[in-house]
């Protein structure tokens, strides 16, 4: 007779992914029932499953729950808050992209939030096989969520070079996890941890094992997009759904980082000595090529793109902090990250009727559309780093930790990729103040929760700017 | 004797895999190439049964061969009719970066196979299948993904009534 060991359970643990979860299923039961064509009790439900959610997070106790494969702590409560957000903005946003298209349909919420449970369950991931069926969840909704204008002939695009070149990524992925199982014999981060420490072959320069971080290093690499694995990135970002796009360049990126957290500066600092040189190359190349790329773009997304690579080269550089530092400011700039981004695509979304502006298309938008403009610029302007934005104090730290872990040249080529960056961004509020528009260009009515999503974001963009020790009090409680 | 027989099993399983996996990739007609797999799939599975891991084989049977592989052949049927294949272009820069990539990564497998101090325990032949111990595990200590993937089903059946409704109208 076999003896069960019930296993400690820990609901309490998984509540936030839970809450959401169920948000998803009610959603898909009222499309069946009640025949929600307007998208309006989806939208409701996904709002109320999100905000329950976030307020689910507060009850992290930092214990390892269900057998150690997920951790409860103040880390995956952050990352929760960060993807919550994400996700939340989007979701605001997606109600009236959606409905100028007639696609506001609860599938899009649906496939919304399980791509967020994805990534929180990937945010907590304690083991590989946990931290894998997270990516899964959220890179099949993603692909999914890029080709939802089946119409769309570049939407298509996007998702099919998304899955193609996605799956490879995750192949890799799991390959290098099979390698440093056979290195180590486990899939478990804190038995891993344990290993290296006990010490008894000579690890951490075991080739297995390296080979198999690099494996890894590759896959979640092309999640992230660092160069040279973002050859994706232009065509998906700009073929999606421009609120789709928002959540690709917010959520799921902050999920791959979280997952590089976990695996590298987390289980395996004792083999910084050879990871770091590979993070070096690659923040160094992402923040050259992103923002080199970026200055040449004339289509509005195609744009932000790149800037959105060039963000991943420096969040990349954090890795190079050896202490907790490092992490910190990382979660930091997430925060900042998650509101310009989502901001300034959410202002792409709502800007006009149709897909794909050119940039010159912006010129007059002052005129026409004041608070679309003036939020605009905002969000700009704190991607570009001014002072009093939640950029400035972002890209501060980590330039900082740079410097201090001596990666002076690194955050050098960081300073001077973002002065490059200040032409790009001014040039789009250059455009919006200073030029007439040649074209009339009908923007989306701001009604409702659009305008709700655009003014939160602002409102976090400037809270961080102007008071960074509102989040920072949260993020010095990681360690 | 044993060792003798045991090492033979294992080289013809991995003839057998690799020998297939070549016409595969050299195959003219999607349709060799397709059933050249087959022979991969099916030597992957017995090298897999000759590890003792039982379920893992059949596994790769159900999976590969009765889901991937028919699938591919469907695939091919409803497409090209298994016609020869279009051959992507083989110019003066796919051939030189090709051989690079596989050597190089050639190289640095064989580098780690070797300079590796692979851990080798010896294993009880195992007297029970192992899906006893699969079963019991995926509803203990591994109950977490056993749901979570149950979500990630669920996910993956919406998704693709996304994608696939309404264009059964629109196809032909």
């Amino acid at each position: 007779m076999n003896n069960f060991a019930v296993p400690i359970l820990g609901i309490q643990g998984i509540m936030p992914e839970l809450l959401l979860s169920l948000a998803a299923v009610l959603i898909l039961l009222l499309e069946m029932t009640a025949g929600d064509r307007e998208g309006h009790g989806a939208l409701s439900l996904s709002v109320a499953g999100l905000i329950l959610a976030f307020i689910a997070t507060f009850g992290a106790d930092g214990k390892q729950v269900f057998s150690s494969l997920l951790v409860n702590d103040n880390l995956s409560a952050l990352l929760d808050r960060v993807f919550l957000m994400a996700a939340f903005l989007v979701t605001l946003v997606s109600r009236p992209y959606l409905a100028n298209y007639g696609l506001a349909k609860g599938e899009f919420f649906v496939l919304l939030l399980l791509a967020t449970v994805g990534m929180m369950v990937m945010g907590a991931a304690m083991d590989f096989i946990t931290m894998f069926l997270g990516l899964e969840m959220l890179s099949l909704s993603l692909y999914v969520l890029a080709g939802f204008f089946k119409k769309d002939v570049l939407s298509g695009e996007a998702a099919f070079k998304y899955f193609i070149l996605g799956a490879f990524a995750t192949g890799f992925l799991v390959f290098g996890m099979a390698f440093v199982f056979g290195a180590l014999g486990t899939t478990n981060f804190a038995a891993m941890a344990h290993t290296l420490s006990a010490g008894s072959p000579p690890f951490p320069s075991v080739p297995t094992l390296l080979f198999g971080l690099a494996l890894i290093l590759a896959g979640l690499g092309f999640k992230i997009s660092l160069v040279p694995f973002h050859t994706w990135v232009p065509d998906v970002y700009t073929g999606a759904p421009t609120p789709v796009t928002a959540l690709i360049a917010t959520g799921s990126k902050a999920a791959g980082f979280a997952a590089l957290v976990r695996i590298f500066m987390i289980t395996f600092p004792g083999s910084f000595q050879f990871w770091g040189a590979a993070f070096w190359w690659l923040a160094l190349l992402t923040m050259i090529v992103g923002n080199l790329f970026a200055l040449v773009q004339v289509e509005i997304k195609r744009m932000f793109a790149y800037s959105s690579v060039a963000n991943g080269g420096y969040l990349a550089m954090a890795f190079l902090s050896h202490s907790d530092v490092g992490i910190k400011a990382l979660l930091f700039y997430l925060f900042a990250y998650t509101f310009m981004t989502v901001g300034v695509f959410g202002v792409v979304s709502l800007a006009g009727r149709r897909e794909r502006l050119l940039i010159s298309e912006y010129a007059g938008l002052s005129r026409e559309n004041p608070f679309l403009a003036a939020v605009m610029s905002l969000f700009l302007l704190s991607l570009a780093g001014m002072p009093g934005t939640a950029g400035f104090f972002g890209k501060f730290y980590l330039f900082a930790g740079a410097v201090r872990s001596g990666y002076l040249g690194l955050a050098l080529v960081g300073i001077l990729t973002t002065i490059l960056s200040f032409y790009y961004y001014l040039r789009v509020i250059v455009y919006m103040y200073m030029r007439e528009s040649e074209m009339p260009r009908e923007a989306l009515e701001l009604a409702g929760s659009g305008r709700t999503a655009l003014v939160l974001a602002a409102a976090g963009v400037l809270i961080l700017g102007c008071f960074p020790n509102l989040i920072w009090i949260s993020i010095e409680q990681v360690f | 004797m044993d060792e003798w027989l045991s090492s033979l099993v294992f080289w013809t399983l991995a003839a057998v895999i690799v020998g297939s996996a070549l016409i595969t990739a050299f195959a003219r007609t999607l349709v060799y190439a397709g059933f050249a797999l087959l022979f991969t799939f099916l030597g992957v599975m017995g090298l897999y049964l000759y590890l003792a891991a039982d379920f893992l084989g059949i596994a790769q049977l159900v999976i590969y061969v009765g889901g991937i592989l028919v699938l591919l052949l469907f695939g091919v049927m409803f497409t090209q009719g298994g016609g020869l294949m279009k051959q992507p272009g083989r110019g003066a820069i796919q051939i030189p970066s090709a051989v690079m990539a596989v050597g190089m990564a050639f190289v640095v497998l064989l580098h780690v196979v070797l300079y590796t101090p692979w851990p080798v325990m010896a294993v009880e032949r195992a007297a029970e299948p192992t899906t006893r111990t699969i079963g019991t595990l995926l509803l203990t200590k591994y109950l977490l993904p056993f749901e979570v993937a149950s979500v990630l089903l669920l996910m993956a059946l919406v998704g693709a009534v996304v994608l696939a409704r309404r264009e059964a109208k629109e196809q032909k």
